[in-house]
């Protein structure tokens, strides 16, 4: 087993020094400006490309296995993320999700708003949790057009989005509907889950 | 050019003096007699050495050096300048032995004493010549003058260039890093500096989605300065003052300061109204009923609330969009409690962990858009909506460390009362409402700040 992951772990290095040195592989962040020079787009694409360098969460789905990236929907990608698999009942939790663009074409995003991502809750006899009730402001773009290899990062109060009842271990995932450019109806695009552990507020021990 | 030149002044008198009992020859004597050509060596200037010493002398000629200023001043109408003067006793029959006058023995010109260092301090004006000839009180010496401007001098800290006295073209937002040193005798320490910034200039402006802050205070005391410019200008000049030797000396380096004309069209087409047609339902498959000012859909094509689209610029850079408003609203429940509801700060639209407003990518070019609303369910009788917004648009030079300026800004607002007419089928009425007035893009530089995101929205009672 431990030879296993061993060469597991070695296999994976090797990926990641191969894939640094292909600065195609990095999924940059959607950049919200508008450039009508070519200068100026091709600089802030480079400065994009070195942050993108530095983040597990920018690499290619199979190089980030804590991104709980799902299948690839009409050309999109969603993954979910948590800086720990363990938080306090209570505390905040913060989730990161990111769409990202997995083709080399440009695909629009309808309603981007983070009001458009649906959070699903399973605790071990699998029920699903309620969202807390929301009154919807809306406001912003009806779209985004992401160019190639370009992804959105939204962070989440998951602790303010969903009731947690009580200690345990829930599983979480994040889905929304994006549309095929072809208009084809709208198709569903969901992360896999999460595994998240909740501790009483005043004990340390697992549940 | 300032520079020294040698000259002789013939007095015109010819008073007699003491025969000299000891025959001995001497250049450089400040006297001689005018008549007498008989061992001179001439030395330039219309002046003359004299190596043939005689029984008798009259005080005729004498030896004089003048100092010209130069051109016109930089930055003042005068300029300081360090001018050393050294007079050297030589031997005379009266007074036997030669040897280097202290400064405290020697005057020069009508400047005084020199400091120990040998040095007087003068402000002069441009285009001026005077007397620096060192004076000494003994018969014979001899002696010479040099000296320097003190001059402060203006380099960019980020290139290394001089810009003293030029005029550097720059972008708004481009980081300014100057320092100045000032060209002074050693080992004299210039004191009290001072730089003068004109125009609009600012230490930073940092955003991030909790805050946008300007801060505005930099240091002009230090023999560096960095800033920001954020508005436009030619031929702004910025100077560094110091005192040397009590007295003040100014550099200066011209400025011309670029900013993008950028060509920018703002509409308001849409209406406000309270029902299910609104983009955000189509785009993310639900069926809210709404109060929302635009959005209305036709089609495959909606009708947005505001809309502004940039159209060129002439400065190559970023350009992007961020708003910041208030917004307010009162939901008059079933249940008899009325709900307020408050946002202030900045409102990004899509992700409340962000802060630039994103383009619109259902339009071509680059168009940003708005189309506010609120959902409306039948837990509520009477809503009302009042929103003010002022949409910035930024540019960012592609300089290394440049930050953000605001070029234009549009204010506008919209707010309305919707009521329940049937509670069963969610359907509502609008029975006020006002759309922007005719908002129009205005040049501006007024930053946008706040100090957290509009969204969520803060609830009293919490809903």
């Amino acid at each position: 087993m431990k030879t296993i992951s061993a060469l597991a772990f070695v296999g994976l290095t090797l990926a990641g020094i191969t894939y640094a040195q292909d600065t195609n592989v990095y999924y940059l962040p959607f950049d919200p400006k508008a450039y009508f020079g070519v200068q100026a787009k091709a600089s802030a694409r480079q400065e994009q490309l070195e942050f993108a360098k530095r983040l597990p969460e920018c690499r290619p789905a199979e190089l980030d296995p804590d991104g709980h990236w799902g299948a690839v929907i009409c050309g999109f990608q969603m993954g979910l993320r948590f800086s720990t698999n363990t938080f306090v009942l209570g505390e905040p939790i913060e989730a990161t999700v990111i769409i990202r663009n997995t083709t080399t074409n440009s695909l629009t995003l309808f309603a981007p708003q983070a009001e458009s991502l649906q959070i699903l809750v399973t605790n071990g006899s699998k029920d699903v949790l309620p969202e807390s009730p929301k009154k919807l402001m809306i406001s912003g773009p009806a779209s985004l057009r992401f160019p190639e290899r370009r992804q959105l990062r939204y962070s989440l109060a998951m602790d303010k989005k969903v009731i947690f009842p009580a200690p345990g271990t829930y599983h979480i995932k994040v889905k929304r509907l994006v549309q095929a450019d072809t208009g084809n109806g709208n198709v569903e695009l969901s992360s896999t889950a999460a595994r998240l552990v909740l501790l009483p507020r005043n004990g340390t021990s697992r549940p | 050019m300032a520079a020294f030149t040698i000259a002789c002044t013939d007095t015109g008198t010819n008073t007699g003096g003491a025969d000299e009992g000891k025959p001995i020859a001497y250049r450089f004597a400040d006297w001689k007699v005018r008549s007498d050509t008989d061992g001179d060596i001439y030395d330039g200037g219309g002046c003359y050495s004299h190596d043939i010493t005689h029984s008798w002398h009259a005080r005729e000629e004498r030896f004089k050096i003048n100092f010209y200023t130069g051109g016109n001043s930089s930055g003042s109408a005068t300029k300081l300048f360090a001018i050393f003067g050294t007079a050297t006793k030589l031997e005379s029959p009266n007074s036997p032995g030669s040897r280097l006058l202290s400064p405290e023995e020697i005057t020069i010109g009508g400047f005084g004493t020199p400091d120990s260092y040998g040095y007087v301090y003068a402000t002069l004006a441009a285009d001026q010549t005077v007397d620096v000839t060192p004076k000494a009180r003994v018969d014979y010496y001899t002696g010479g003058a040099g000296g320097t401007e003190v001059k402060v001098r203006i380099f960019d800290a980020n290139t290394g260039a001089e810009l003293t006295d030029k005029t550097t073209t720059v972008v708004v937002g481009q980081q300014i890093n100057l320092y100045c040193t000032v060209s002074v005798p050693a080992p004299v320490q210039p004191t009290n500096y001072q730089w003068n910034v004109p125009g609009f200039a600012i230490s930073n402006y940092i955003a991030s989605v909790n805050s946008g802050t300007v801060y505005s205070n930099f240091a002009t005391i230090l023999t560096n300065v960095v800033f920001y410019w954020v508005d436009g200008a030619t031929n702004r000049a910025v100077t560094c003052s110091a005192t040397v030797h009590g007295q003040k000396v100014v550099g200066e380096a011209k400025f011309t300061i670029k900013r993008p004309n950028v060509q920018m069209t703002t509409q308001a087409p849409g209406a406000i109204a309270a029902d299910a047609n609104y983009i955000y339902n189509i785009r993310a498959g639900t069926s809210y009923t709404f109060l929302h000012f635009g959005g209305a859909t036709s089609g495959t094509s909606f009708t947005p609330g505001i809309k502004f689209e940039l159209l060129s610029t002439d400065i190559e850079g970023p350009l992007f969009f961020i708003q910041t408003g208030h917004s307010r609203e009162s939901d008059m429940a079933t249940n008899g409690i009325t709900y307020v509801g408050i946002g202030d700060g900045v409102d990004n639209g899509v992700d409340p962990n962000d802060y630039i407003y994103p383009l619109d990518g259902s339009f071509p070019g680059f168009v940003a858009d708005d189309s506010p609303a609120t959902s409306l369910s039948s837990s509520f009788t009477n809503v009302n909506r009042s929103d003010s917004y002022t949409t910035h648009l930024m540019f960012q030079a592609t300089n290394a460390a440049a930050i953000a300026v605001p070029i234009k800004k549009v204010d506008w607002s919209w707010s309305a009362t919707a009521v329940l007419t049937s509670a069963a089928s969610n359907v509502w009425n609008v029975i006020s409402a006002t759309p922007p007035l005719n908002p129009v893009p205005l040049n501006s530089t007024s930053y946008p700040t706040w100090t957290n995101h509009m969204q969520p929205i803060k609830w009293t009672p919490p809903l």
